[in-house]
């Protein structure tokens, strides 16, 4: 089967669940859900095996205007989806809502939607299905307001990009990338994507919809689920065509972005906006190496994409995990929750230095490819890059130790529950896979076999 | 992929620990606790046949044999870039994993009596086989990309095990401050690998030799990289509170093999630094204002640990004095010399009083030196105080660390503002109306 209808697949069992989850109790939701989350998953799954199967279909990526599936599609579709399936089991029965697996459910099929829409104005559909999921997760709650306004704008800014350029819109994405776009577009579309990614100083939003007892429902918005589609598929081609001056400093512009967003963690005391920082410079990270002319660069930044997927989906529940168990996470003191959670301590320190670049896992790979790239023309940058990779590990790590290490809670909170066990446990097995066997990420094989190192 | 004999020792030799961290990791996944002293056995028998097959080859490459190479191939192989897990048992190789088993067999067999019944026994453990695997990847790493790797788990491992004691806060604190100096000064070898990636199109230390011109910067990112282990000024603040960890894994990370990969990454690149004299002046001017403050400081200290904490460092300082001289012999023999020594000294720490004691009883009073060594040393009350605070440095490196947070303070300060104007805006006239009486709420 090709892998185009194996992703189209994904990207529909999702959408035809959404509706009937109302008419359901809570727990029967959440297995709802997480049933045509996981079939979503075995779907784009298979997508990528047979993707990896038929040598045609990595040496011509097929499909017209409206549909397109590549080696992108069949990477990081599998951990969206996966992503999806843990936030779907891993969230606490206390914080569990109808609204919160409808916002997750459209969010994954949105997500899948973006890498097999087949030109522009198909992207910009499922972008703009993937901010008003998030728009109705967060709505409502604190930093609702704020999210509210950042999607608003960011469907403004994709709209007005599609109307400065109505017939790049209407093309596929390789007719697209060879016409010249007004010199406009390049600049709203990065402001879309910026601010969909919260890079500071757009992020804004995601820290304030992070803070508060409740808010698992905005772990979603915190993982790069959509937006960076935008910047692989539609704004590195426009770039490699622009030849303003201010787009030959563009990486290092978001490169200090990303420096100033990772700093930002330094200076948290609350344990979930430190979160929603370190997952924004990650996000960070991915677009300087999406937007990279290098093709090892870009390379990186798309493997960093679905890496950071799941290493920050299992970060984030884990964190969440023990901000559920201590009510709050105060990163000003010690919570001292290793002594009855030491496996939930484990997966904190396991996700967290996963996605900060612990040597095993993909994202150390991921990282090793951006920083042999297009940043590492100048000493500066390659410092740079260097330094956030750093300040990540640094605060994960401090994270890590500041919840779980110090005297005993009162209350003595149990351990990693069954469910989570099974929403964490094949993130981390994908995360070391990868970093283990690179050559099974379609990506990577696909990379390998053009430099005639691996057969396809 | 055909391998040799010496090859396929070459792979139990790091094999045995890797896959004794493996299988423990997996048993303490186990619902039932794995029992100390199957933890240990798995332990003593992973080190004992990893160090039985770096003795075979280090037998055989004395007598002429040939050096044992593991090429596992690319992990990845991209157009311009690869990286290759590409293992290299040559003498500096094998006489680093020797040490590397040697003494964490020795820790493994001291610790099964010492953190008996420690409710971290297993911990500490796994922690020690995933120490002498980075160690072993320093070691035996034919070029820069997997010492890296070797290295992060080094650092890694060291933050944990000085954090050991987790329900105190100090200990914490203290692998937290450690790890981020790890964490700066590898920059600067994260920056040298990728420079050298661009200027020879490998890493492997072969390529160094003759290419030493071109490869100044990297030298230097890779001096700095090796600053932070190695605890050189400025970065020497962090070893004293190092020390709060267990002592085995002081004695076997601060007296014997982490503090020691500094040295050994400088003699891995000697051609680098032999090939520019603006590196050995940095390489010797470092070790000499490292050696002048550690043996300043070290004879001040109240306490036995710490003070060996700074003889370590003093010792390590000269042995990058040796390097900067050239003198690269010297710098091994001391490198091996001085790790044996360090480890039994601070293995015997705990002991300290039940030794004095103990001479006081063969002697038939009190040990006392009449007059303390610092007073002979210092002479005047004012060095003797700057000796005490460690020449400032903390205070220092905390006033950089201060100003260079402030701005972040400001940004965040001004985004929690931003954010609270956003939602204390008026809400919209649906949104405030009272809810319609027909609406059912959803669940």
């Amino acid at each position: 089967m090709s892998p185009l209808l194996l992703s189209l697949g994904a990207v529909v069992v999702p959408l035809l669940v959404i509706p009937f989850l109302s008419a359901l109790r809570r727990v029967e939701a959440r297995w709802f859900a997480g049933a045509a989350s996981v079939i979503s998953l075995v779907l784009s799954s298979s997508a990528a095996v047979a993707f990896l199967l038929d040598v045609r279909s990595a040496a011509m990526p097929f499909g017209t205007t409206l549909l397109h599936a590549d080696a992108l599609t069949v990477t990081v579709g599998p951990a969206i989806a996966a992503t999806c399936v843990a936030l779907i089991l891993g969230v606490s029965s206390a914080e569990l809502e109808g609204r919160f697996l409808r916002g997750v459910l459209a969010l994954q099929a949105a997500g899948i939607g973006s890498l097999v829409a087949g030109g522009p104005l198909a992207l910009v559909f499922f972008e703009l299905l993937s901010a008003g999921a998030l728009v109705f997760l967060v709505g409502g709650r604190r930093g609702g307001r704020a999210t509210g306004m950042a999607m608003g704008l960011v469907t403004v800014l994709l709209v007005v990009a599609i109307g400065l350029d109505p017939d790049a819109a209407l093309t596929s994405w390789a007719e697209a990338s060879s016409m010249v776009s007004p010199g406009l577009v390049v600049p709203v579309l990065l402001a879309a994507v910026l601010l969909r990614l919260s890079v500071a100083p757009f992020g804004t939003w995601s820290a304030a919809a992070s803070m508060g007892t409740n808010s698992t429902h905005a772990l979603p918005a915190l993982l790069p689920l959509g937006g960076v589609a935008i910047a692989a598929r539609w704004l590195h081609p426009l770039l490699a065509h622009t030849s303003q001056d201010w787009v030959l400093r563009l990486p290092t512009l978001l490169l200090l972005m990303t420096a100033i967003t990772a700093a930002m963690t330094l200076v948290q005391r609350d344990g979930m906006r430190a979160l929603a920082f370190t997952l924004a410079a990650v996000q960070g990270l991915v677009l300087v190496a999406i937007l990279d002319p290098e093709p090892l660069g870009h390379l990186g930044g798309e493997l960093m994409w679905g890496s950071s997927l799941v290493a920050g989906a299992g970060f984030g529940m884990a964190v969440h995990g023990a901000r559920s168990r201590l009510g709050s996470l105060d990163l000003g003191r010690f919570s001292g929750l290793d002594g009855t959670a030491p496996r939930l301590g484990s997966a904190v320190l396991i996700f967290g230095l996963a996605l900060a670049g612990l040597p095993g896992s993909v994202e150390f790979i991921a990282q090793e490819l951006l920083l042999n790239a297009g940043i590492s023309r100048t000493l500066p940058g390659l410092l740079v890059g260097a330094c956030v990779a750093a300040l990540l590990g640094y605060q994960n790590l401090r994270l890590y130790f500041r919840v779980f290490h110090g005297p005993d809670p009162w209350g003595r909170p149990g351990d990693l529950l069954p469910r989570e066990v099974v929403a964490l446990g094949p993130l981390a097995a994908l995360l070391l896979a990868g970093g283990v066997a690179p050559g099974l990420v379609p990506l990577m094989r696909v990379a390998q076999a053009a430099a005639g190192h691996a057969p396809l | 992929m055909g391998l040799s004999l010496f090859d396929t020792l070459g792979l139990i030799a790091l094999g045995g620990p890797a896959l004794a961290f493996v299988v423990l990791s997996l048993w303490m996944l186990s619902p039932a606790p794995v029992q100390e002293r199957r933890v240990h056995q798995v332990v003593a028998w992973a080190f004992s046949i990893a160090l039985g097959a770096v003795f075979i080859l280090g037998l055989a490459l004395a007598w002429g044999g040939p050096r044992a190479e593991v090429d596992l191939g690319p992990l990845f192989a991209i157009r311009g870039y690869d990286f290759h897990v590409h293992f290299l048992f040559d003498g500096p190789a094998l006489f680093f994993l020797g040490l590397d088993y040697t003494l964490c067999g020795l820790i493994g067999a001291f610790s099964s009596r010492y953190l008996h019944q420690d409710e971290g026994y297993r911990r500490f453990y796994l922690l020690l086989l995933l120490f002498s695997l980075g160690v072993g990847a320093i070691a035996s790493a034919a070029g820069l990309d997997l010492l890296f790797a070797g290295w992060e788990v080094v650092g890694l491992t060291s933050a944990l095990l000085i954090a050991y004691f987790n329900r105190r806060e100090g200990p914490s604190e203290h692998g937290l401050r450690a790890y981020a100096v790890y964490r700066f000064t590898d920059v600067g070898l994260l920056g040298a690998l990728v420079v050298i990636h661009h200027v020879l199109g490998t890493t492997a230390f072969g390529a160094f030799a003759g290419a030493e011109s071109a490869l100044l910067i990297p030298g230097a990112l890779l001096v700095f990289g090796a600053m932070g282990k190695g605890a050189m000024v400025p970065f020497t603040g962090w070893l004293p509170r190092a020390m709060e960890g267990p002592t085995p894994s002081s004695a076997i990370f601060y007296g014997a093999l982490s503090i020691h990969a500094s040295p050994f990454l400088l003699l891995r690149i000697a051609p680098v630094v032999d090939g520019h004299l603006s590196l050995r002046i940095a390489v010797g001017l470092i070790g000499a204002l490292t050696l002048l403050h550690a043996s300043s400081t070290g004879r001040v200290q109240t306490d036995v640990k710490t003070s060996l904490g700074y003889a370590s460092v003093t010792q390590v300082s000269l042995i990058w004095c040796e390097i900067a001289m050239g003198w690269t012999t010297l710098a091994w023999i001391h490198l091996g010399g001085h790790a044996l020594l360090r480890t039994w000294q601070l293995l015997r720490a705990p002991s300290v009083l039940h030794d004095r004691h103990h001479l006081a009883r063969v002697y038939g009073g009190a040990v006392h030196d009449k007059r303390h060594p610092a007073a002979a040393f210092f002479g005047s009350t004012v060095l003797y105080r700057w000796a005490l605070e460690r020449w400032y440095l903390d205070e220092l490196l905390a006033v950089v660390v201060r100003l260079t947070l402030a701005p972040f303070r400001l940004l965040d300060r001004l985004d929690r503002g931003f954010a609270e104007t956003l939602e204390q805006l008026p809400e919209p006239a649906h949104a405030t109306a009272p809810p319609s009486p027909h609406k059912v709420p959803t669940r």
